[in-house]
């Protein structure tokens, strides 16, 4: 399991559980604001069953239509991509 | 501007104030002010149960939890020291400054009291650096719900027990809640009560909001909707989602 936390304004801080490159389990936490909330539960489910290598292109494709305050939404990817590799 | 007091139980007013924003296409702008009864917690959409609750402590105290659908950080809200508000408006300016003009009726309203706080971005109200408010909001259908607090006479030593630390407060040099947060009985020296803050918080909305708050009863607005909304927030699956 890999966690990853940034804290900026405000903080995510993000789980993943990979298992032979595949992303079992994911966790996106926080007290950062989302446009709409349920593009984070939308990336969670996208990103499980995934190889670690698609984390970032999925992550953009999801979080395209979504505004983040508080963090950048690079924050978000680069910590899912942290905690992935940190399996 | 419509202004609804009613309060409830924590499940009840995160519910009536999503039914509001659900509403709010066909029924328009309202400001509500309410209080938790009893005590409760109110914690982020995104947070984590066991890493903002200390739920041991919370246990001992009889103090339940809910899970917002706004995002942002945990709140203990004292049904004898806290004001809350929310606001239904149509979404046309950008999120940031959304928060500071409904912020702006929160500090009005403390200005009004004879307590100098400002708003500090991107979602709190302070007095000398220390929070007296926080907000929180989301946004569906072209329309925004904004709810936060006006701590007058929180009990700080509950809120120390009830809450975690967030680990950025380390970050900011405090070292626990109760060294960043501050009521009006504090500033003032002197008891507060709900009423008064009311009061002052009816006239500082209306100024913030450029429009008289008219108080309307809850059956003129239809809340049968209310039940299954309030179900979810009582749910297990949704208070220990993440």
């Amino acid at each position: 399991m890999g966690r990853c936390l940034i804290r900026r304004e405000k903080e995510v801080d993000v789980i993943v559980e990979v298992d032979s490159g595949v992303i079992k389990r994911v966790l996106i936490g926080g007290d950062f604001f989302a446009f709409p909330e349920g593009r984070i539960d939308e990336l969670q489910f996208r990103l499980i069953g995934a190889h670690v290598e698609e984390v970032r292109r999925i992550a953009e494709s999801v979080l395209r239509n979504c505004e983040i305050v508080g963090v950048e939404k690079s924050d978000i990817i680069e910590a899912l991509e942290k905690a992935s590799s940190d399996n | 501007m419509r202004l609804l007091l009613i309060s409830g139980d924590a499940a009840f007013n995160m519910a009536l104030d999503e039914l509001l924003l659900n509403l709010a296409p066909k029924i328009g702008p309202t400001v509500r002010f309410y209080k938790f009864s009893p005590s409760a917690i109110t914690i982020g959409y995104f947070q984590r149960v066991s890493e903002t609750i200390n739920l041991e402590e919370a246990g001992k105290l009889g103090i339940d939890f809910v899970r917002r659908a706004t995002g942002g950080g945990a709140v203990y809200h004292d049904e004898r020291g806290e004001l809350t508000y929310s606001v239904v408006l149509p979404a046309r300016e950008s999120v940031l400054e959304s928060f500071k003009r409904i912020c702006n009726g929160v500090v009005l309203t403390l200005r009004r009291m004879g307590i100098q706080a400002e708003f500090f971005p991107i979602n709190d109200v302070v007095v000398n650096r220390r929070k007296i408010s926080g907000s929180a909001q989301t946004r569906r259908s072209g329309f925004l719900l904004q709810h936060g607090t006006i701590m007058y006479g929180t009990d700080l030593d509950v809120m120390e027990r009830v809450l975690l630390p967030p680990k950025k407060l380390a970050q900011k040099g405090l070292s626990s809640i109760r060294e960043r947060v501050t009521t009006a009985e504090i500033e003032l020296g002197r008891k507060v009560s709900f009423d008064e803050v009311l009061s002052s918080a009816i006239e500082g909305f209306s100024e913030a909001l450029g429009e008289k708050l008219e108080e309307t009863n809850a059956e003129e607005i239809g809340l049968e909707a209310i039940r299954e909304i309030e179900a979810r927030y009582r749910s297990r699956e949704w208070n220990w989602m993440r």
